[in-house]
């Protein structure tokens, strides 16, 4: 695996020498490589997704073509299909959906019933999309859950208050990741943490799109595509766990060799200790 | 404060990096005149730009800038204002 890929990633760097690194990894001889074929429904851009996908699954030995759908069309394709997905056969379809790609949210008036039903019917609209992509091509699908909404219109209420946004969009990802549970084809993509852990303020760049359509910060997109390809190396098996046991500075803290049983930081009630001892853990 | 001259070669070792060839600028240049220059690399050297100048370009200035020239000098301005 090359360093350039390898956390903690350089997003610049990466972005900035793309073509550099892409030729880099094809022209590696001793690779045996898998061919795949992943299909991208555009819920937003996608083109620069599927360019830095490319790089990290050819840094895992697997060698991708991609179809893309047009702009915002991943509802299209997936219920109505087009001959070229068809002909495509795809081995994985990634459903390239956020929170801009949700239409209807709860109007101010609307009471519980309403607000549900209008939950289910948001829902409704993606297990549609699931099931059609399931009958048709009977392949591996990855989708995203969504990241939380850029603005509280309701400040702290927003996540409580049925009318909120934040509310709408946790009921949704709730409702996905159950789906999921019992349908073993329908492999969610956190975006919902991956937002969180960089930051929404960072991922959320109306700039970007207003200008490029890209449903986050495009300095984030190699990470974006990174998480994706976490989940397409452990649909082909690719995946090794390895567990890796230290004691100095790692279950505590010192090295015992050096400061005497006596002398390591380890334990509750020390904060140095329980912080290796946490990390270890976790 | 940098010289227009100075961005316009960094821009030149920007965009060879990103198309991974060499490629030689000119105030005058078009980026839309540039060889296979496409959407993805105006995205990719927007976000390359503001993060190597700490800068941020709007959202006018980036449909405005058509040429090295015109997006050299917002660098050059922003830069002196800093």
């Amino acid at each position: 695996m090359l360093k350039e890929l390898s956390a903690p990633l350089d997003l610049q760097y990466i972005q900035r020498k793309r073509l550099q690194i892409r030729k880099q990894l094809l022209s590696q001889s001793d690779v045996q490589w898998l061919d795949k074929r992943i299909a991208v429904l555009a819920g937003s851009t996608t083109q620069d997704i599927v360019a830095y996908l490319e790089l990290f699954l050819l840094d895992n030995g697997i060698r991708p073509v991609f179809y893309e759908s047009d702009y915002g069309m991943y509802f299209e394709d997936a219920i109505y299909g087009n001959a070229t997905l068809d002909a495509f056969h795809p081995d994985i379809i990634l459903i390239h959906t956020s929170v801009d790609n949700i239409r209807d949210w709860p109007s101010a008036d609307a009471n519980v019933i309403e607000v549900s039903e209008l939950l289910d019917q948001t829902f409704a609209t993606y297990i549609s999309i699931w099931e059609s992509l399931r009958h048709k091509f009977r392949c591996a699908l990855i989708q995203n859950n969504f990241e939380a909404p850029f603005y509280r219109v309701l400040g702290n209420a927003d996540a409580s208050d049925i009318h909120g946004h934040t509310y709408f969009v946790n009921e949704l990802n709730m409702r996905f990741a159950k789906y999921a549970q019992t349908h073993s084809d329908l492999h969610l993509h956190d975006v919902h943490w991956l937002s969180a852990s960089v930051g929404l303020d960072r991922w959320a760049n109306r700039k970007h799109w207003h200008l490029y359509k890209s449903a986050m910060d495009i300095s984030l997109t190699p990470l974006y595509s990174q998480s994706v390809s976490f989940i397409i190396k452990s649909i082909f098996g690719l995946n090794k766990k390895a567990l890796v046991l230290d004691l100095d500075n790692t279950l505590w803290g010192g090295v015992v060799g050096e400061v005497g049983q006596e002398g390591i930081l380890i334990g509750a009630g020390i904060g140095e200790g329980e912080a290796f001892l946490n990390s270890s853990v976790t | 404060m940098i010289s227009k001259q100075t961005v316009i070669e960094a821009l030149s070792e920007i965009i060879s990096d990103m198309k991974d060839s060499r490629v030689i600028l000119t105030a005058e240049t078009k980026f839309a005149d540039i060889e296979e220059w496409d959407s993805l690399l105006q995205m990719t050297l927007l976000v390359v730009v503001e993060q190597k100048y700490g800068i941020q370009i709007p959202i006018r200035q980036i449909v405005q800038s058509e040429t090295v020239q015109e997006l050299a000098e917002f660098i050059c301005n922003e830069e002196g204002s800093k």
